[in-house]
């Protein structure tokens, strides 16, 4: 259906712009869902966005500069467990009272036990053991344990002001009651499932506001998002649907931003030594071993791939190629693995060593939504597959349904998108590379159950080295340990793209957040 | 009269038991709502904790017991996803949907029953033709495609009307609405069109085989002998004699269009129910599903009343069985 509107988008690039906005106002048309304007309540992308309007953290983490200051001016260690963060004296709220550490306290622990929370943020906050204020503007955090990565965890966590949070809850936010705010914007009015208007927060601490009111507009449909930029309902819109770049590019009226993202997508094939239905031989009887355990067979399947052409065919651009799970010039990236070259014949190879000369039959598990892109994605992985011998079929079943599939590591072959939303390789390593271990909480969407000690022992040294390089270094060899066994089968990273008016810029934010503040008018 | 509503409102409590049965055993046959809630960093334990506190961990009898018994006190449980209480959160996007329902229904008379009377009454004549043959494209052609069609057209190419939200709405009676504005109808006008075209070639099919089936009939013909007026007797004799099947198929239309609005919803980003309830199945939100299921069944039950009341208002021989 996109395709079709594609070229209708086309016919109508030549005909004037049909609304003009008012020349200070921004509209943005954003695809995430938010569950609330509380910025406690759910670690969801759509509610992130919106809370960085209103609520700043202690630090921030932006994709251009990296961590750079929030609420906090400046924070050092004094002990590899403590960390003693200096809170600005200029930060007020909207109701005059100033921002003080005593408020931040209070954030980290309402975040731990905001009621009817489903996705907390306390993951965030795991590391840490007691927080103190020392004086108005002196927070001192102690971790249970040396932890480099405390800053980066919270940027994700939201200040609320103690003087109202106390007696608020998530309904007082929504309603607007509680929206006592810091940020660069001020809340006006929020419908839930529609909108959020805000306005310029006049007494903001940082660098003033682009923009005098911005209405933030959830459109989830991506061909009702691209419909809304070209009539200009809106001004500018997130995460533009692949089969609408190209013709979007073309369009006079239209800029399209697109920058590489860190969002990966990853196949993972199954450790389970039982016999599954998913794995057979050609005549579809089950069999007795599983392949996949065997390093050779997951070699030939990684080399079967061609990820350019996925890349550039399926995905039309909108995806680079990935080797590894983190992107090229992010922290942890390993440069020895910028290249899988494509080998169908050594695979097939491979394949024979390994006891499979004639292959084996195999069934990808994909869920229809979640993952833009992924079914089509997998039906030209199986493609590859066959080719080699390996008959590949594709399941495409709703996310909800495949969910509870892979985490009982039902499947033979599952995929998994991962957000690396930390920009560092370490948070793809806790949760979907280590062994999965309920007790440690490790590798809890390890859906195909990988395991490799190694790559545990590096995971937990890393977790403790404060020495950037040092700790790069140890990234770096688990890269190695992960794609030399094949654990994962890495596929693509997502661009971040967005599409906006001719006369507006986009710059990134902080990883695929879709905020009013990284839009500014075109000098 | 009191008897049989009585009858039907029995009728309608067996209806919403049995659909809340299936609905809870369907839903948990899905799967594990916490799955989905959870963020995708959350850890084995934070699993267990959220299915504790979501109560999921116990068996599931116990947990429909423990649902109807709070639905009996008018409780019917906060979402998981957006914590507030599941009969707010619909109650909140409901309005939305159904003055688009409205309105589509109010187009497919104000339309259809006009055009559908010409093709009946001379359906000799280019024009019927043209509009029999048109309603085959009402029929036939797919909302989700009509829908950016008239995008393309009105929003884009023209620019006449905006191609998606609500506008500005007017508080009344503990709801938003958007008809009460100039600007919420500019928004609601290409929504409603999208949702009515189905529905007026269905009006348009159903006068036009009316208008033919009672025209020969010798009421009408004495009715022409008597010399009344052309008018009086299609006014009078023809329309009111086809409007009973027209009420019954209305009466559903308005219904499932309110239930399932969906489509339209999604590609106008309209902030109706339909969009909620999928995002809500989607997210195993089994509140918010329960209560809005519930919600369209009463709606269903409250049309056909209505739809029932009108048989007798419209029709003379229903009234006398009723009160024989």
């Amino acid at each position: 259906m996109t395709t079709r509107l594609s070229t209708l988008a086309l016919s109508a690039a030549l005909i004037v712009a049909g609304g003009t906005a008012w020349a200070e106002d921004l509209r943005i048309g954003f695809a995430d869902p938010v569950s609330a304007i509380d910025p406690e309540l759910n670690n969801y992308a759509g509610d992130h966005s919106v809370a960085q309007h209103f609520f700043p953290a202690i630090v921030a983490q932006k994709t251009i500069g990296g961590m750079v200051p929030g609420l906090a001016e400046s924070w050092k260690n004094t002990s590899p467990t403590t960390w003693e963060f200096k809170i600005r004296d200029k930060a007020v709220w909207t109701d005059g009272q100033p921002v003080t550490a005593d408020d931040i306290a209070f954030s980290y622990q309402r975040a731990q036990s905001v009621p009817g929370s489903v996705a907390s943020f306390k993951s965030f906050l795991r590391s840490v053991a007691k927080v103190e204020v020392k004086d108005p503007h002196t927070l001192v955090i102690t971790t249970k344990a040396p932890d480099p990565l405390l800053p980066i965890n919270l940027s994700s966590i939201y200040v609320v002001s103690r003087h109202v949070g106390q007696t608020a809850t998530t309904d007082d936010y929504n309603s607007g009651k509680a929206m006592v705010t810091d940020g660069p914007y001020a809340f006006v009015s929020y419908t839930p499932g529609d909108r959020i208007e805000m306005k310029r927060n006049d007494t903001y601490w940082g660098p003033k506001a682009q923009w005098d009111k911005v209405s933030y507009r959830y459109i989830a449909n991506p061909a009702a998002r691209t419909a809304a930029l070209l009539s200009g309902d809106v001004d500018m819109i997130d995460k533009v649907s692949f089969s609408d770049i190209e013709k979007l590019e073309k369009n006079p009226r239209v800029k399209v931003w697109s920058y590489p993202g860190l969002r990966v997508l990853i196949l993972q094939p199954s450790f389970n030594p039982a016999p599954s239905k998913f794995i057979t031989d050609k005549a579809g009887k089950p069999l007795d071993k599983n392949p996949l355990l065997d390093v050779r067979v997951r070699k030939a399947l990684n080399m079967a791939i061609n990820r350019d052409a996925i890349a550039d065919r399926v995905a039309r651009g909108g995806v680079t190629v990935a080797t590894q799970w983190m992107p090229a010039d992010t922290f942890g990236y390993n440069p020895d693995y910028a290249k899988i070259a494509v080998d169908p014949s050594k695979a097939k190879a491979l394949l024979a060593e390994a006891g499979y000369p004639d292959g084996f039959k195999l069934t990808i598990h994909v869920p229809g939504e979640r993952y833009p892109l992924a079914p089509e994605t997998a039906q030209a992985v199986a493609q590859f597959w066959t080719r080699i011998g390996v008959e590949t079929q594709v399941e495409v079943v709703p996310f909800s349904v495949y969910v509870s599939g892979a985490n009982k590591n039902e499947y033979a072959m599952s995929m998994i998108g991962w957000g690396n939303g930390t920009g560092e390789g370490t948070y793809a390593m806790t949760s979907i590379l280590a062994t999965n271990d309920p007790a440690k909480g490790l590798g809890a969407s390890n859906w195909g159950r990988y395991g490799n000690p190694k790559l545990d022992d590096a995971l937990a040294r890393a977790g403790a080295e404060f020495d950037d390089a040092k700790r790069e270094a140890i990234i770096k060899d688990a890269v190695k340990v992960v794609m030399d066994d094949v654990g994962v089968i890495p596929l693509y990273h997502y661009k971040n793209i967005w599409a906006s008016r001719p006369d507006l810029k986009v710059v990134p934010w902080n990883s695929d957040r879709t905020v009013a503040m990284q839009v500014s008018k075109a000098k | 009269m009191l008897g049989w509503l009585l009858q039907r409102v029995a009728q309608a409590l067996l209806v919403i038991v049995a659909m809340s049965l299936v609905v809870f055993l369907g839903m948990h046959a899905i799967g594990n709502p916490a799955d989905i809630l959870l963020a995708p960093d959350a850890t084995q334990a934070d699993r267990a904790e959220l299915i504790a506190q979501l109560g999921l961990d116990r068996p599931l009898w116990q947990q429909y017991l423990s649902f109807a018994g709070s639905a009996l006190q008018g409780d019917l449980g906060r979402s998981f996803v957006y914590n507030v209480p599941a009969v707010t959160l619909i109650l909140q996007r409901l309005p939305a949907t159904l003055e688009l329902a409205i309105a589509a229904t109010a187009f497919s008379v104000i339309f259809g029953v006009p055009l559908g009377l010409y093709a009946g009454l001379y359906p000799e004549r280019r024009l019927s033709k043209l509009i029999t043959t048109g309603s085959i494209l009402g029929f036939s052609l797919p909302t989700f495609w009509v829908g950016l069609l008239l995008i393309m057209t009105f929003s884009v190419y023209f620019g006449w009307l905006p191609a998606s939200g609500r506008g500005e709405t007017v508080h009344l009676l503990g709801a938003d609405w958007s008809f009460l504005t100039l600007n919420g109808w500019r928004h609601m006008l290409l929504p409603a069109i999208n949702l009515s075209l189905f529905k007026v070639s269905l009006v348009i099919r159903l006068t036009r085989a009316g208008v033919r089936e009672v025209l020969p009939l010798d009421y009408v013909r004495f009715a022409r002998a008597k010399g009344l007026r052309r008018g009086r007797i299609v006014m009078m004799h023809v329309l009111r004699n086809i409007m009973i099947p027209l009420v019954t198929v209305l009466g559903l239309e308005l219904g499932s269009t309110i239930a399932f609005a969906v489509v339209t919803e999604s590609i106008f980003a309209w902030p109706g129910s339909g969009k909620l309830i999928l995002d809500s199945i989607n997210a195993l939100d089994r509140p918010v599903v329960m209560a809005y299921l519930l919600v369209v069944v009463t709606l269903f039950v409250v049309i056909n009343l209505v739809v029932d009341i009108l048989y007798r208002i419209l029709d003379p021989r229903v009234r006398e069985e009723a009160s024989a």
